[in-house]
């Protein structure tokens, strides 16, 4: 690789990008609860550490299928006098969410077809 | 969020690069306090499992943004790839030009690396790795849970408690002994194991060569062997067809027919493995066997101990007072085998980790005064464009290249270190031929050396990157000096290592302590200038039959003509025997019973009957067969009444001897002698004895455990205890230098009696060697950790002195006294020290606490040795700050000014 940085999220996205997607496309979030919706999401099994949380919200951003967002105005906007920054899902990123998730519905599909579910032989 | 662990977690943002962190910084922040809260309302554990994830994935993520990252300033360029290259060469480079620099720092972390990996490694064998055995995780052992502990199995319970069981795959009992074992007229001692079937099942052991032995000689008993390889290799010669050399032991001739592979000795050292007699001790209250078993498949150690309680119930029930057994005790084997050392070694380990602590700081110290010098460097690189992150990430780099040096050099000190340290060790280190330098080891040291690379990384780029270019460059290099915040961080981690060391040498001055009080215990008898002479007389035809007669009486003639022998030594006045010799675990102890007249008893039964009947007539006693020349040799004064005589020939009333603390307990506010004895369970005679006095009070078990009261029988009259190893002391002048002669008088009367000779300060010593072992290492440490904070004050307080000898100069030629300067030097260096030593105690008081167990007549807390260390410490730390103080006031005036 000549240049270094990352632009885009690989496509199949990662479990980790996907959650996040997931839950930033039912309402606008900020970091904990981004962590805690993702956490509650996958049923603990996708539990991202902040520093890998950031780098995927920083990533995500500059793909722009993210981006900050103001605060919900029920929210409280400040934490210990810092702004509390929310995030919300860009129509790129909703876009890219619904390619991702049909393309697992499909792969869902053949594993469904191929009895690799639900009590199927292996 | 504590203030700790915001401070950490701020630490660890610095592994991303500056724009990250200007971005998300304050959100990253935020959602650590949110997932602390959360983690810590789970608990300690809970939130330090926390916290280990949190710094991984910090630094690992902070990395790969450095590496490749997701945000980046406007105006790079070049592939990461680059970058790396380009920042290895200029480390190597730079670190060229400063030799001095480079050789003090790698020493530095070469020290702190290798004494935590030497730890590490032994810490690793001897805890952490599993048995060399398949599934080791299910061996265990088994014990009969009797009255206030567990003792050995008796035939019959270890018996019943097998047939009965269901959550064993296998279970064997086994004893073991060391030896002489005879191959071709050779002699030599090997740790025997006497094993029952099953034993092999139980280790799931196959033989490399030949067989095991079956069942049917299992049933018989029959005279066949197993041998390790090692000692098929070196006592039988390699030779394939095992049955043509027989090998022999007490007065049995063994053939081989299997050998197993080395490496799975057990117990520990064993060299041959027999079947054990079938027929010996149908007891159920003979306690002779260790026990072993292999959990079945799916059986947890909890289950087979419910099914083990349930089995001991009903043994219990069923046999009632003929059995000891109430309980069955079961642990696994490994936590049964270094559970005793675990506490002295991750003491130890913790030891090492401080000392690398103080290492660290001390590097940090020297990289950050360093940056500083080379700040012109930094700021003109900055001013033709290179990146604040790419200047942090050269900095990393430097730091991963003294780190990996450091780690290369600490391992081949490690690989030193572990061969002093296992020379040092006492031989009572279990699994310590384990021990080596190994791939698990290889990875500690590199993951020590990658994190102390992070650390110092971390903390010298962002203080050297922070500083403002246009301020450096307008300075042009006319001081070396390094921001407030700088000079702050130099500060901070001086006042930590001495800490650290006061930590440590308080460790140190605590078991210091323990071991002079032990010193000055008085065991109660001499402990040196006597030799000690070890002798093993087999109580079978292994003895030329025609040469000392048949049996004990065979025994008793060579010990007899053995002792004349030695008497007859230039220079021996006093040769005395025992059966069981102080320090040496020998000793067996055990119920006796007081009688009213000598006939009371006349046979075991009716020993029991009357035991049974009347309990306020047992005592009990550590049993022990002496001659009148032991206690005169020894040096155990005699108290009360007399020792053995020329009354107490053979065929007279047995005559015993008690030490004084059993006389006082068995009968407060009577006189023990006169008292009538009945000891026969121990060696089978039922002649009563009677005490004719008392003796003073031996600390047998070793100084720091209370002496047990004693019974001595008169080794003319009972010799059957002395059948098998009994003792030899010799007394006299110059009688340390009789070994030679000794060996050759053994030589003459019983060539093929193993014996062996030792000094009486030896034994003695070596009884101390743990204490000793661990106090020579934690001293090390702690001396150099005092070394290493010496250094860190004296480099500290020169660079303070130096940055202000400007300020010195001007106060010089202003009159200023040099009194006064020194003084305010040495007020500079004191404050450092002073915060040091505070923050030190209070670690120290309660990290001592893990030393309890090591202590003896000594407390954790104590204060006297906290006052000392501290003291010690500072008047060091002075010593270190005077002499740049000193230099200060020898600036030049004029040319300090023009600097």
């Amino acid at each position: 690789m000549s240049e270094g940085r990352e632009r885009e999220p690989a496509a199949p996205l990662s479990a980790t990008d996907y959650h996040v997607l997931m839950v930033l496309a039912e309402r606008d979030l900020y970091g904990y609860a981004i962590m805690k919706a993702v956490e509650a999401d996958s049923g603990g099994a996708v539990s991202p550490g902040i520093g890998s949380l950031y780098r995927i919200l920083a990533r995500l951003s500059s793909a722009g299928w993210v981006e900050e967002a103001p605060a919900p105005s029920e929210a409280p906007t400040e934490h210990r006098g810092h702004p509390r920054q929310y995030y919300r899902l860009t129509p790129a990123g909703r876009q890219a969410l619904r390619d991702e998730s049909r393309r697992l519905e499909s792969v869902l599909r053949l594993a469904r077809e191929r009895k690799l579910l639900a009590g199927g032989s292996p | 969020m504590s203030r700790v662990s915001g401070f950490v977690f701020g630490l660890l943002l610095r592994a991303f690069p500056a724009e990250f962190r200007a971005r998300y910084g304050a959100g990253m922040r935020e959602t650590f306090a949110a997932r602390w809260e959360e983690h810590r309302a789970l608990g300690l554990l809970r939130l330090a499992g926390f916290m280990t994830r949190t710094a991984a994935d910090m630094l690992v993520s902070g990395l790969r943004e450095r590496v490749r990252p997701t945000v980046t300033a406007p105006g790079a360029g070049a592939g990461w790839t680059d970058r790396l290259g380009q920042d290895l060469r200029f480390a190597g480079r730079t670190l060229r030009k400063s030799p001095g620099f480079a050789t003090v720092t790698i020493l530095t972390l070469g020290l702190g690396i290798g004494g935590a990996t030497a730890l590490f490694s032994v810490v690793e064998a001897v805890l952490l790795r599993p048995l060399p055995f398949d599934e080791p995780e299910r061996l265990v052992r088994l014990w009969e849970g009797v009255e206030g502990g567990r003792s050995s199995f008796s035939t019959l319970n270890f018996r019943d408690v097998r047939d009965r069981s269901r959550s064993f795959e296998a279970v064997a009992s086994y004893g073991v002994a060391s030896t002489p074992v005879s191959v071709g007229g050779q002699v030599s001692r090997v740790s025997v194991g006497f094993v029952s079937e099953a034993f092999f099942d139980v280790f799931r052991v196959e033989p490399v060569l030949g067989r095991r032995i079956t069942s049917e000689e299992f049933a018989t008993g029959a005279p066949v062997a197993v041998v390790a390889e090692s000692f098929w290799r070196s006592r039988l010669g390699a030779d394939p067809n095992l049955g043509a050399t027989p090998i022999r032991s007490g007065g049995q001739v063994y053939t081989v027919v299997g050998v197993a592979p080395d490496g799975t000795a057990f117990p520990r050292g064993a060299g041959v493995w027999t079947p054990r007699d079938p027929q010996v001790g149908e007891s159920r209250t003979g306690h002779n066997w260790q026990v072993v078993g292999r959990l079945a498949p799916g059986v947890t150690l909890e289950a087979a101990r419910t099914e083990l309680s349930a089995i001991a119930a009903e043994l219990e029930q069923q046999y009632g007072d003929d059995t000891d057994m109430v309980a069955v005790v079961a642990a696994p084997l490994l936590e049964q085998m270094v559970g005793s050392v675990r506490p002295m070694l991750l003491i130890l380990l913790g030891a090492a980790g401080f000392l690398l602590v103080v290492a660290c700081a001390n590097v940090t110290n020297l990289l950050l005064a360093r940056g500083a010098a080379r700040r012109t460097e930094v700021a003109v690189r900055q001013a033709v464009g290179a990146g604040r992150g790419r200047l942090a990430g050269q900095f990393l780099i430097e730091a991963l290249v003294l780190s990996l040096a450091g780690g290369a050099l600490g391992l081949v000190l490690a690989t030193l270190g572990v061969d002093a340290l296992l020379a040092l060790e006492p031989g009572q280190l279990p699994r310590a031929d384990e021990v080596g330098v190994n791939l698990p080891v290889l990875a500690f040291a590199l993951g020590v050396s990658f994190f102390t690379a992070a650390v110092l990384g971390l903390l010298t780029s962002s203080r050297t990157a922070d500083d403002e270019v246009h301020a450096v460059l307008a300075e042009s290099g006319r001081s070396r000096a390094g921001g407030a915040r700088t000079r702050r961080v130099r500060s901070l981690l001086t006042s930590l290592q001495v800490a650290m060391t006061l930590v440590l040498l308080v460790g140190a001055g605590l078991l210091a302590q323990s071991f002079l009080r032990l010193s000055a215990v008085d065991p109660g008898y001499r402990t040196s200038g006597a030799l000690v002479i070890d002798a093993y007389v087999p109580s079978s035809r292994s003895f030329d039959p025609d040469a000392v007669g048949e049996d004990a009486r065979g025994v008793a003639r060579v010990r007899d003509v053995l002792v004349e022998r030695l008497r007859g030594l230039p220079g021996v006045s006093e040769v005395g025997i025992t059966n069981a010799f102080p320090l040496s675990g020998r000793g067996s102890n055990g119920g006796f019973l007081v009688l009213e007249r000598p006939d009371e008893v006349t046979d075991i039964e009716g020993f029991i009957r009357l035991a049974q009947e009347d309990p306020a007539r047992l005592g009990n006693a550590e049993y022990r067969i002496a001659s009148t020349g032991y206690f005169r040799a020894m040096d155990i004064p005699l108290v009360r009444g007399r020792l053995f005589d020329a009354r107490d020939e053979p065929g007279a009333p047995h005559a015993a001897v008690v030490s004084e603390s059993l006389a006082e307990s068995r009968w407060p506010g009577e006189d023990a002698i006169g008292k009538i004895i009945q000891y026969g369970n121990m060696d089978g005679d039922i002649r009563p004895y009677t005490v004719v006095g008392v003796v003073g009070d031996t600390r047998d078990d070793g100084l720091d455990a209370e002496p047990n009261p004693t019974f001595y029988g008169n080794a003319l009259q009972r010799p059957a205890s002395l059948r098998g190893t009994f003792s030899l002391v010799l007394v006299g002048a110059d009688v340390e230098r009789l070994g030679p002669a000794v060996q050759a008088a053994v030589r003459d009367v019983a060539p093929d009696v193993p014996v062996q000779v030792r000094t009486l300060e030896d034994i003695f010593s070596s009884s101390l060697a743990q204490r000793r072992f661990s106090l020579v290492l934690l001293g090390a440490f702690a001396l150099v950790a005092v070394l290493l904070a010496v250094t860190g004050i004296y480099g500290v307080i020169s660079y303070l002195v130096a940055q202000r000898s400007r300020e010195w100069a001007i106060r010089l030629a202003f009159g200023a006294g040099r009194v006064d300067i020194v003084r305010q030097v040495l007020v500079g260096g004191l404050a450092l020290v002073v915060a040091g030593v505070v923050v030190g105690s209070a670690v120290a008081l309660a990290a001592t606490r893990v030393l309890e167990g090591l202590l003896y007549g000594v407390a954790a807390t104590d204060a006297s040795t906290f006052i000392a260390v501290a003291l010690l410490l500072t008047a060091v730390s002075l010593l270190a700050s005077y002499v740049p103080a000193a230099r200060a006031t020898r600036v030049d005036p004029a040319l300090a000014m023009r600097e």
